[in-house]
């Protein structure tokens, strides 16, 4: 289950396969690598977001500071958003590149946590009609079942050989 | 000199390679552009004291300006390079400027090349483009450059109502430039149907909505401290400013205040307003760009960009003629270069020798560089001298 490399450190649930054990909160550590906790977090299917104990902000990307209020490491902490976004906007990419030809079509967005911070990632789930022209798909900004606005939530998915945090439109789950 | 003095380009060179021929070596590209903007300038080699090199895309970059400076056989000058991909690449000249106003060199040359499309070959380039994002959090989800442009469309569609049809209007009013450049490295017009109807990239953009990508090609000017002759241009304005890199971090997909200030940082330095502005030349890398810097300098309200561009405002003879020789939609896109050709161009129009594309008394122009889906920018203002 654990396929952290590279001498990570050990997170709350790491040497357990039962997700009910995971701590709610742990603290920054002012050796590590911000990124390397969080992608080894991913591995695990979990997902952590850096916040910040001095203006109650969260982050994405994780840093060694808070990018709001320059608080140190030390005001920092690891917790795990309830997993519930919105939809800030999204692409259909019809042709990837190298790793990622074998994906297209594939949904890239960016979505903005219930928390307040924006990530990168995919919107999986939907039934793609790949069209032949913008005037092909219709509504440019709704395909399938998920548009701008659209609450969507957390799950992880294997995507180019790794294990990413990704996310489907609520409603069209399959649990 | 005062900080405030006048400085000029005196001379500029454009490389010109062909639509799919293999580039020259990079040190020929940056040699010819060297003798070719000296030539222009109406130099002799030995007026040349300086040297900025902007670095090629390939990062960190090929070689340093030092290299370059002695390649060319320069003798002793001053050095500077801008080293790094993701930059606005128009900073090379005020680079140069700024090394004029501080006394350390006369005649600056500015030179920029890239052939990474050639010696990577298409996908090579494509690849290497894709190694903007963000390595740690971005590139996992596989964006494809124009991506990064397609969610900027999608959410302004969403929160304006833009239309796929005036997204592609930009595309054909300047296709109409670029079929008046006699080196561009596409043929054909288009139409709004034509636009729309192409195959589709990354949703809302097409293919005929975004950048070529060329083999290569290369920039050459010389900026001076005094008026060579009557074919110098005033180098009347620089502004600058970053605000986000990774798009996730940027504070909105629509709204860029950080453009503003490099645009307002540039007609102040010019002790110009917009209403002097003849012509632009904005970097195009998706038509979505344009529209939004038209809102975000203030030429048109926010949302409204797309209705400025219907019924060919942005087309010569328009009420803002837009990126004359074509730009990187319908001229070409050599690589970190794209907006210095913007230049050259400008310098070309103020000079009034653009021929069928001359835009009617242009006296000043405003030229933008852009790096990183518009994460960083800076606006040059050139003017008659």
């Amino acid at each position: 289950m654990n396929t952290s490399e590279e001498g990570a450190p050990t997170l709350p649930g790491e040497d357990s396969e039962d997700a009910v054990t995971i701590k709610p909160v742990r603290a920054v550590d002012p050796q590590a690598d911000a990124a390397t906790v969080f992608w080894d977090g991913c591995a695990r299917r979990e997902f952590w977001l850096q916040h910040c104990t001095t203006c109650d902000a969260w982050q994405f990307y994780p840093r060694s500071l808070c990018s709001h209020c320059w608080a140190p490491t030390s005001a920092l902490e690891w917790r795990r958003p309830g997993g519930g976004a919105v939809v800030e906007s999204f692409s259909v990419v019809h042709r990837g590149s190298g790793a990622f030809a074998a994906h297209a079509p594939y949904v890239v967005a960016l979505v903005r946590f219930d928390e307040g911070p924006v990530m990168m990632s995919h919107i999986v789930g939907l039934d793609i009609d790949l069209g032949c022209g913008v005037g092909a798909v219709g509504d440019v900004t709704g395909i399938g079942a998920v548009a701008i606005g659209d609450r969507v939530e957390l799950e992880f998915a294997e995507l180019a050989g790794r294990t990413v945090p990704v996310f489907r439109a609520v409603g069209t789950g399959v649990g | 000199m005062r900080v405030d003095a006048p400085i000029y380009v005196s001379g500029v060179a454009q490389e010109i390679v062909g639509r799919g021929r293999p580039a020259p070596a990079y040190m020929n590209l940056l040699a010819a552009a060297a003798v070719g903007a000296v030539a222009d300038a109406g130099l002799e080699r030995s007026a040349i004291d300086g040297l900025v090199l902007s670095s090629s895309i390939p990062q960190p970059f090929e070689r340093n300006p030092a290299e370059v400076a002695e390649y060319l056989g320069l003798g002793s000058v001053y050095t500077a390079m801008a080293p790094y991909g993701g930059r606005p690449a128009t900073d090379v000249l005020n680079i140069a400027r700024s090394a004029i106003r501080a006394g350390l060199a006369t005649n600056v040359l500015v030179l920029s090349a890239d052939n990474f499309a050639t010696t990577l070959g298409l996908e090579g380039a494509i690849e290497l483009y894709m190694k903007s994002f963000d390595g740690i959090y971005e590139r996992p989800f596989g964006p494809l450059i124009p991506t990064a442009f397609a969610l900027m469309a999608a959410r302004h569609i969403h929160e304006y109502g833009t239309s796929a049809q005036q997204l592609a209007q930009v595309a054909v009013s300047i296709r109409k430039h670029g079929l008046l450049n006699p080196h561009t490295e596409v043929s054909g017009e288009l139409s709004v149907d034509s636009v729309v109807n192409d195959t589709v990239v990354s949703t809302p953009l097409t293919r005929s909505m975004l950048a070529l990508i060329s083999t290569g090609g290369a920039q050459g000017f010389v900026v001076s401290r005094e008026r060579i002759d009557d074919r110098s241009v005033t180098l009347a304005g620089y502004g600058e400013a970053s605000a986000f890199m990774s798009l996730s971090q940027a504070p909105s997909l629509v709204r860029f205040d950080h453009i503003r200030r490099a645009a307002d940082l540039a007609l102040r330095d010019a002790e110009i307003t917009l209403d002097d502005i003849d012509f632009v030349e904005f970097y195009d890398p998706a038509t979505i760009v344009p529209l939004i810097l038209l809102e975000s300098i203030g030429f048109c309200d926010p949302g409204q960009g797309g209705a400025y561009v219907e019924g060919g405002a942005i087309e010569l003879g328009g009420r803002l003629p837009m990126n004359t020789h074509g730009g990187t939609l319908a001229f070409r896109h050599p690589g970190m270069g794209a907006a210095l050709d913007s230049v050259v161009e400008a310098v070309t129009q103020l000079r009034g020798e653009a021929g069928p594309r001359q835009v009617a008394n242009a006296h000043r122009g405003l030229v933008h560089g852009q790096g990183s889906w518009l994460a960083n920018n800076g606006f040059v203002v050139l003017g008659r001298a």
